[in-house]
Formats: structure tokens, C-alpha cells, sequence
């Protein structure tokens, strides 16, 4: 079943002031108590871009990405697929789009049933979906995939249980059963924070190769900037803090040029491993080390009570994510 | 040169598993001068950590310390008795383990946990134990008398490991051992935590071992650095020298393969191959399989650590003759 032909202006993915809470206290009588963990997002992405979502823990990315699948409802706010609202999709519809959105988690050891061999994790989404019609199609094409994610040869792979494979092997598992289904657009949440040093380049560019080879759309989820540089070196880069968006941007001037003050203390911080340079930098000059609690969050702009440079203003308004130069985009009152 | 403070000689600990003998740290030699910060990198199961809990005679169940030497200062480790040995943990070495500041008792308050720790470890009485705790506690940054009352759940996650590290000091310990304290911290509460280790080592001349699988977090804070590979110091050298001037192959591959903020993008190289499995380690050099300038001799003989001059320590049977980080 395929969508009907779209408007080829219309983005791949619009999320269109997305929100959601969590209810995190109360009982029967106690009030109710709720975070936004993702807090009034607007952002879309056209076929083929890739956008890595920077953050610390806690600030809520995670929390999107599953927005942008699906996998959770937002509690207001629509997430469109080819222009549609996927909440307003009928069964067909959804089931499409469902087939399209895949995620590459960040635990691989928890991705893979351990009870399972590797061909039977990556055969049912193959027959699901009719992509291999009977046991030898599949058998050929699931070969094809470990193939394709560098597990040579893939007769051997195919009959172990995860257990007899490293990280970083069934990472690559994890990566295979997410492209196996011909999807258009990825979410790879910290996807190689469990990968041994030495073996995440390999699979960040396997990665890469995989969603250019098939012209995929990638959301990079990950809170290293080194890591997101090196992944969406020709894309953009957004950083989120507390639930916002403060910071979206091509990713080396973003880097390279930060123009949100949080974006600015956090590019200050990060360790290089360069001696002379990183002893260099000084400590950003922070008004507070800690982070407000999303129970918490403070009025006005949410970096206020920490923002060396923040005005009268920033504590009484909500500054709106708003264009500075063609490609970038800052929600700070300062610009 | 001055006796260093640590001096390790031989060391080998392993462990049983289900499909063997996995041998975590391989006859390592390593010695800690007083007053420096020693940073230890590897990739994660290449025995950092096991070495550094083998410094306080801690092992896991289901490993033992094989063989090996731990003088510390003119103390034989490996040798003293449980009382002695609870004495040197902490009065002497104290260890900031990963994860330690979620080790606090939760209905424990602050200032109990550091009465605790003192009455544990010498007679002393109580109002000296809250005046120094009150001195330390400031030291780390904190708002002593707020803090000292609170209980852990009160706390957020760099004050808590702050807290720790207040509490590692309360003995004056003359050597802290630090297992990957920034893991769990954000960016910026790590880049505040290293400044304050920084200025805790220079106001005290504490002697730090610092460990960590993050390269940057290396270059920031350390003054010389050990680099380990499956079981095996590959590499010892200062800070500089280790980072500008890598001699060891696989340190060298193992600084290009790190993607960063700074440099060029497409510098950035993998380390080629697979890591091997650990409990059946390749033959000669342990990085032979994946090296580039790998020979023959490689696979045969496994090269021990030597002096190339500078007190530079490198175990490479090429380091003469070939240059990583210029010949690529």
C-alpha cells in the first residue's frame, strides 16, 4: 500500500510544536505533577538530510526521537509523515509509515533477544512486512544484510545467539534489522555510546554509508559533540536544553561559531585530546553549575539562571527559536 | 630520580570465567611518583580498572592476584595484615570508585557518612571529625554548612560525587585513586570537577591516579599517562609526549580514532580490526593483529616495556625503526 503521491515541497518528517509531559507524582488525592520533557518543538527534515540532536542527559532528545516514530503520543502538537499527521493516519497509512521509521537503539544488548539467533531476530520483520516472500528469499536476503553491515560470512553470523558476538558485532545486527525493512528515515539514538573507542568510527560509518546508499533520513541522537560532528559533518546540528530548542544550525558553525550562551558554555567544556588546547580553554563563566530540575523549570528563557549574559527579559519571556542568518536559528533574546 | 610513592612490579590478576582464565592485567610494571597525576587510558575490559583496584588489594570473587609486586613507599601490599590493610585503604590509598556517588547510604545524612568513614578508619572524636568534614566539604565548593545536613537524595549528581571526593580526603590519604569519576557527569559539571582535582592536587600535593577512557578528559588533567591495551601498559610517557609524539602504534591509532570538536573530520581514522577476545589473547604483541607496521618478530615475542630515554617507556619491538604518527 503506498501513500498517495505527496506535494515534493512537503518535508519527509514535520514535528510541529510537539510536546509532551510525563506525570511524575500525585496519587488519588495528591495533586498532579507533571514534566515537559518536550516542550513546544518545531523542526522538519527534507529526504536525505541529517540532523544530529545534541543534549545532555535529561534534556529530553530521547524523548523526541520517539516522538518523531511514534512510539510515543504527544501530548500536543503533531508529527507529520510526508505532510500527514501520523495520529491521524488510517491502519494502511500507519502501518507505511511504521515500515518507514525505524531506530537504532543505544544498547545492542538489549536490542537482540538473547533466546534468538541472529536469523531469527532479523527474519520476522522480513515476512511481516513481505519484503522476502518464503524461508529461501529470506535465508538470501538476510545474507544480503550481514553483507551489507560488514558480518562476513554471514552463514556463520546467522546461526550464533547474541551472546557469541561483541558490542560492536551486534550493533551492527541492530543497524541490519533496522535497514532490512527499506525504510526512509532512521533514528539512531546514541547509537555508538556503547561501542568500544576504537571500533565507533567503523560503525559511524558504516552507518553513514548505509543511509547515503539508500538515501535515508537520519535523526543522529547523541550527547557528544565530537560524535555528532563527525556523523553530520555536511548536516545540522540542534541542541536542545530542558526540553527546548535552543540552537539548530549547519554543524560546523555551529561548532565552530556557537551563538547560543549555552551552546557557547558547553562547546567551552568539552575535554579535546589536546593537551595544550584544552587546558587552554577556561571554565565558561556560568552563573550556576546545577541544572533546574524539569519539575522546576525556571520562567522566561530556561538557560536564565545560569546564562552569564542574561537581561531583565530573559527572565520574563520565552524567547522564540528565530532565524539569524539563512541557515542558522537561535532562540535567545541576545540575537 | 626520587623513590617514586607506588612502585609495581609484576603484577598479574585473573579471573575464572565460564570459558576459562581471563588474565585482566599481564605482569605490569608501573610507578607512581609522589606529587604527580598518573592518567591511566584504555578502551573498556582492557584492565584499567582491575589494576587500579589491585592497589588496594581488591579483587572481585572469581579473580585473584596471581603473582606480583606493590611496594608502597617501603610498604609491602600484597604482604600485610587484614588489620594493616585496612589501615593503607584509605589512611594511605584512597580509591573514588565509577559510580561511587550512588554508593551514599540514602537515609544516611551527609555528616554521618563522614563520621563514618573517620571512626572506621582511626580513634578520633567527633567534633574533629564535623571540623574537618566542615573544611572539606567547603573545599569541594559546597556550602558546608547547608550540605553536611542533607541526605544523598537531596543532592544532585556533581554534588553527590563532590561529597565523595571530600570524603576521600577526610584521612589525608597520600595517594587517590580515581576510576572514571566524570562518567557519569555532564559536560559541564565534569569540566568543574577536573578544575577543582586540579586545585585539590596543587593545594595538597595529593598524588592522583587518574583513570579513564576518555582521551580528553587525559589531556586535561594528567601529567604523565599510562596507555593499556588488552592486559598490557603499551605505552608510558608525559602528557605531551603521549599526545604529540605517540611512539606505540596503537596509541597512535588510538588518539586518531577519536572524533572531536577540533581538527580536521577527515583525519579521523578506526583502529583496524576486531578486538581480540581476551580470554584467548593473540600470541607476541597483543596489538600485532591489528597494527600496521606489524612483522614477523611481532607475532613471536612479546615485546616488553622499555626505556627509549626521558623516562619514556615504550613496549614496542619497532618503536625504533618506525614512527606512527608520521607514517600515516
Amino acid at each position: 500500500m503506498k501513500l498517495e503521491a505527496y506535494d515534493m515541497d512537503v518535508p519527509l518528517i514535520g514535528v510541529e510544536g510537539a510536546t509532551r509531559l510525563f506525570r511524575t507524582g500525585g496519587g488519588l488525592f495528591a495533586e498532579k505533577k507533571y514534566i515537559c520533557a518536550v516542550d513546544n518543538v518545531f523542526f522538519s527534515l527534507e529526504e536525505g538530510d541529517t540532523l544530529a540532536l545534541v543534549g545532555e542527559s535529561g534534556c529530553g532528545k530521547s524523548t523526541l526521537g520517539r516522538l518523531t516514530l511514534a512510539l510515543l503520543k504527544p501530548t500536543s502538537g503533531q508529527i507529520l509523515y510526508k505532510g500527514k499527521d501520523v495520529w491521524g493516519m488510517n491502519k494502511n497509512e500507519f502501518k507505511e509509515f511504521r515500515r518507514n521509521a525505524q531506530i537504532v537503539h543505544q544498547d545492542p544488548y538489549d536490542t537482540l533477544n538473547p533466546m534468538r539467533t541472529i536469523f531469527q531476530s532479523l527474519a520476522p520483520p522480513l515476512s511481516h512486512y513481505k519484503i522476502a516472500r518464503n524461508r529461501q528469499e529470506i535465508r538470501g536476503k538476510t545474507e544480503e544484510l550481514l553483507e551489507l553491515v560488514g558480518l562476513i560470512p554471514p552463514d556463520d553470523f546467522l546461526r550464533r545467539h547474541p551472546s557469541r558476538l561483541s558490542g560492536g558485532q551486534m550493533q551492527r545486527i541492530a543497524i541490519a534489522r533496522a535497514i532490512s525493512v527499506n525504510p526512509k528515515f532512521l533514528v539512531a539514538d546514541e547509537a555508538v555510546s556503547m561501542v568500544d573507542a576504537s571500533l565507533r568510527i567503523e560503525v559511524l560509518d558504516l552507518l553513514f554509508d548505509l543511509k547515503k546508499r539508500f538515501g535515508m533520513t537520519c535523526l543522529f541522537i547523541t550527547h557528544d559533540f565530537g560524535v555528532a560532528r563527525y556523523f553530520a559533518k555536511h548536516g545540522r546540528v540542534m541542541i536542545m536544553y530542558l526540553g527546548s530548542i535552543v540552537e539548530v544550525g549547519p554543524t560546523d558553525d555551529v561548532i565552530l561559531e556557537p551563538m547560543h550562551p549555552y551552546t557557547k558554555t558547553l562547546i567551552a567544556s568539552v575535554p579535546v585530546p589536546d593537551p595544550k588546547l584544552t587546558r587552554s580553554k577556561g571554565l565558561p563563566p556560568l552563573r550556576s553549575l546545577e541544572v533546574p530540575s524539569l519539575t522546576q523549570v525556571p520562567p522566561g528563557c530556561k538557560f536564565n539562571p545560569r546564562c552569564p549574559y542574561a537581561e531583565k527579559t530573559c527572565a520574563d519571556k520565552v524567547p522564540e527559536l528565530k532565524a539569524v542568518s539563512k541557515e542558522r536559528f537561535v532562540a535567545c533574546h541576545l540575537y | 630520580m626520587e623513590e617514586p610513592l607506588l612502585r609495581v612490579r609484576g603484577l598479574t590478576v585473573e579471573f575464572r570465567v565460564p570459558r576459562g582464565i581471563l588474565r585482566a592485567v599481564d605482569k605490569v610494571d608501573l610507578d607512581i611518583q609522589k606529587g604527580e597525576i598518573l592518567g591511566l587510558a584504555g578502551e573498556s575490559g582492557c584492565g584499567k580498572s582491575v589494576l587500579a583496584h589491585a592497589i588496594i588489594k581488591q579483587v572481585d570473587p572469581n579473580g585473584y592476584i596471581k603473582e606480583g609486586e606493590m611496594i608502597f613507599e617501603d610498604k609491602d601490599v600484597f604482604s600485610l595484615s587484614e588489620e594493616d590493610l585496612r589501615r593503607f585503604r584509605w589512611k594511605d590509598a584512597a580509591i573514588i570508585f565509577q559510580g561511587a556517588q550512588n554508593s551514599l547510604n540514602p537515609v544516611m545524612r551527609v555528616v554521618g557518612h563522614m563520621t563514618d568513614t573517620a571512626f572506621a578508619h582511626e580513634k578520633t572524636s567527633r567534633d574533629d571529625v564535623v571540623k574537618s568534614s566542615f573544611e572539606l566539604v567547603r573545599f569541594v565548593r559546597l556550602d558546608a554548612g547547608k550540605v553536611l545536613k542533607l541526605f544523598p537524595h537531596e543532592l544532585s549528581g556533581g554534588m553527590k560525587q563532590r561529597i565523595v571526593s571530600a570524603m576521600s580526603l577526610l584521612l589525608k590519604p597520600k595517594l587517590l585513586i580515581l576510576d572514571e569519576p566524570t562518567s557519569a557527569l555532564d559536560v559541564l559539571t565534569q569540566k568543574y570537577f577536573l578544575k577543582l582535582m586540579r586545585d585539590i592536587h596543587e593545594e595538597l600535593g595529593i598524588t592522583m591516579l587518574f583513570i579513564t577512557h576518555d582521551l580528553g578528559t587525559i589531556a586535561e588533567i594528567a601529567d604523565r599517562v599510562a596507555i593499556m591495551y588488552l592486559a598490557n601498559i603499551v605505552e608510558i610517557g608525559s602528557v605531551d609526549e603521549i599526545f604529540y609524539d605517540p611512539k606505540h602504534p596503537y596509541t597512535d591509532a588510538l588518539i586518531k580514532s577519536i572524533p572531536s570538536i577540533v581538527g580536521e573530520v577527515g583525519d579521523v581514522k578506526p583502529v583496524p580490526g576486531p578486538v581480540p577476545d581476551p580470554v584467548f589473547p593473540p600470541p607476541g604483541c597483543r596489538f600485532h593483529p591489528r597494527c600496521s607496521f606489524a612483522s614477523e618478530s611481532c607475532a613471536k615475542e612479546k615485546p616488553a616495556l622499555r626505556d627509549i630515554g626521558g623516562a619514556r617507556l615504550v613496549a614496542c619491538h619497532l618503536c625504533d625503526s618506525v614512527n606512527p604518527a608520521r607514517a600515516s
